[in-house]
């Protein structure tokens, strides 16, 4: 069986005057966390709309499995196995749990949605992911934003797709909702999707993530296995700053010495 | 917990569901003028006058509920009226002026509310023009063309005793418009309900980004629901000629306002994500007790004016309020 990956090629945006993308290259392989860091405008978000089929590049190419895909829509990221999961973008408030998980894929049987259907299995997948909410048939404004947060995820987990795109996932949630997103990450991870991880912080993406690559000033300033890298060096290049590695390891060996 | 519990809880929740329902109010202001109404005269609650208020009620239900799909959807059609107008005077001026057949005359017409509906849904979503001000535009541009059509005066009907008895006529001793505005209105209700459009309609209304992402077309849903409900409002403005026996360039004037109140007042948000047909129904139920009761009371007719602006107000006032309760009483 060969591995699934998801790859842009050379991508490229500008908004007017900004370049908010210069030749990108970005890959992500089924069955890893792909944690994306970046200063606030390095092109985090460009990259993912891209990929998801909200915004066109001006050039470059996303490949799936060696094949130039066409994502010009949302609908055509979704048929090519890539979700999305926005923050505070992805739910409607005013409807109720079960909806939402289905939502724009309702489930139907001659013409007319079958709620009871969709109720059932949007329970099942929630218990699947071990995400705890009484009952499908909330209102999604009345839950807690790490709920709303897994039912987002939930979602792009039951279109089936491959590849699933957070964006800030864990950003405005309490520790223990955090933990819980970060656990359906790796869960999902292990379950053979391939992950792209948006985040600021970077003790999330050490503890989940299997790579980082960073992006500054709308390229790609590094890529690192997760392994094999320390904070200083990932915070050096989201900051684009050699001196502060160097200034930072100064300290550190001045206090080692002065042990 | 115990089987009294359960079904404690079950009761409870069953009561509370009546009680958060979006028709409640509705219900609650239906119950209250008939009270009144009927303390006030014993003309009022005779089956006759019943069936003249659903009667007259009939036309701006049927187009309030193509209306609530445009408007649970986040837009609004303000040229509802004169698309009504349209309708009647267009289907009398291919009938008696171009001396067409009724049917070949009403397929047409009804063709050309669906293409008004087209235009109005395309200019706003496609240009991204708030609909708002596209259809004052078709308010306007629209009326005018009905006056141009008729020359300004009434047209009378080709006479057809089978169409006038099928939107006329009476049977069991309720009109025929009754029958059609609950048939009209079930199916939109049951589409609104029950299909992936109507599913489609609140998620956009709800949150329109989060609609897109999730792979609905949201243009297409939008202008197909200015199309539904362009094209109920030409037929009610047929079926109104079919019934009067002729159309007069006036007719649907300040329609809008009634439509949109009955929406509102059938516990509709007019900012869209949430309403029901039956709501809207019943909204238009509740407009058309009132007229009837200032009527009965030997109220001057202009008060009419007066009261449905006031009910628009009230609705909308009430419908925020208990939203934002809601909301707190959440968080």
């Amino acid at each position: 069986m060969t591995t699934t990956t998801l790859k842009a090629e050379g991508l490229a945006k500008r908004y007017g005057g900004v370049q908010a993308l210069n030749s990108v290259d970005f890959e992500c392989k089924a069955g890893e966390v792909v944690a994306l860091m970046g200063d606030n405008g390095a092109g985090k978000s460009t990259l993912i709309r891209i990929l998801c089929g909200a915004t066109k590049a001006d050039s470059g190419q996303i490949v799936i499995d060696g094949s130039v895909r066409t994502i010009n829509r949302p609908q055509d990221a979704i048929a090519n196995g890539i979700s999305v999961v926005y923050q505070d973008l992805a739910l409607v408030g005013s409807m109720d749990v079960a909806r939402n998980v289905f939502l724009g894929h309702e489930l139907r049987r001659f013409g007319f949605v079958r709620i009871m259907k969709m109720r059932e299995e949007a329970k099942v997948l929630l218990d699947q992911l071990k995400i705890r909410i009484s009952s499908t048939k909330l209102q999604v404004e009345s839950l807690s934003g790490g709920q709303r947060q897994c039912i987002a995820i939930a979602r792009a987990v039951r279109l089936g797709s491959d590849f699933v795109l957070l964006d800030e996932p864990t950003a405005a949630l309490g520790p223990e909702q955090q933990a819980n997103v970060l656990r359906i990450v790796t869960e999902l991870r292990d379950a053979g999707k391939g992950i792209v991880l948006i985040s600021h912080n970077i003790d999330h993406v050490l503890a989940v993530s299997d790579r980082i690559v960073v992006m500054r000033a709308g390229q790609v300033a590094g890529i690192r296995n997760t392994k094999e890298t320390t904070r200083q060096e990932i915070v050096s290049l989201i900051v684009g700053d050699q001196s502060f590695v160097k200034h930072n390891l100064q300290n550190q060996s001045t206090e080692l010495k002065g042990e | 917990m115990s089987n009294k519990a359960k079904r404690l809880d079950r009761h409870e929740t069953r009561i509370g569901r009546i009680l958060r329902a979006e028709e409640f109010g509705v219900v609650v202001a239906i119950v209250g003028i008939v009270i009144v109404a009927m303390s006030l005269t014993p003309n009022f609650a005779v089956g006759t006058n019943i069936n003249t208020i659903l009667q007259q009620v009939s036309y701006v239900a049927i187009c309030a509920a193509g209306m609530s799909l445009v408007i649970i959807c986040g837009e609004i059609d303000l040229s509802i009226g004169s698309i009504y107008g349209l309708g009647a005077v267009m289907y009398t001026w291919l009938s008696i002026k171009m001396d067409w057949p009724i049917i070949p005359s009403i397929v047409v017409t009804l063709m050309l509310g669906v293409f008004l509906g087209w235009l109005n849904g395309y200019i706003s979503v496609k240009l991204n023009i708030p609909s708002f001000v596209v259809t004052l535009a078709g308010l306007g541009a629209l009326r005018g063309a009905t006056l141009l059509i008729s020359e300004g005066v009434p047209i009378y009907a080709k006479e057809s005793k089978a169409f006038s008895g099928l939107v006329g006529g009476s049977f069991l001793g309720i009109s025929a418009q009754v029958y059609w505005m609950l048939a009209l209105c079930t199916i939109v209700g049951v589409v609104l309900a029950k299909t992936k459009f109507g599913s489609d309609l609140y998620a956009i209304g709800g949150n329109k980004v989060a609609a897109q992402n999730a792979g609905i077309n949201v243009a297409k849903v939008k202008i197909q629901s200015f199309m539904i409900s362009s094209f109920l409002a030409t037929w009610a403005g047929i079926m109104l000629v079919g019934w009067l026996g002729s159309s007069n360039p006036l007719t649907g004037q300040g329609l809008e306002l009634l439509i949109v109140g009955a929406i509102a007042v059938g516990g509709a948000s007019l900012f869209g994500g949430s309403g029901t047909i039956l709501g809207a129904t019943l909204g238009a139920i509740v407009g058309g007790l009132i007229t009837n009761v200032l009527v009965l009371t030997g109220v001057n007719g202009n008060w009419t004016f007066v009261a449905n602006g006031l009910l628009i107000l009230a609705a909308v006032v009430i419908n925020t309020l208990v939203a934002q309760k809601r909301k707190t009483l959440r968080t």
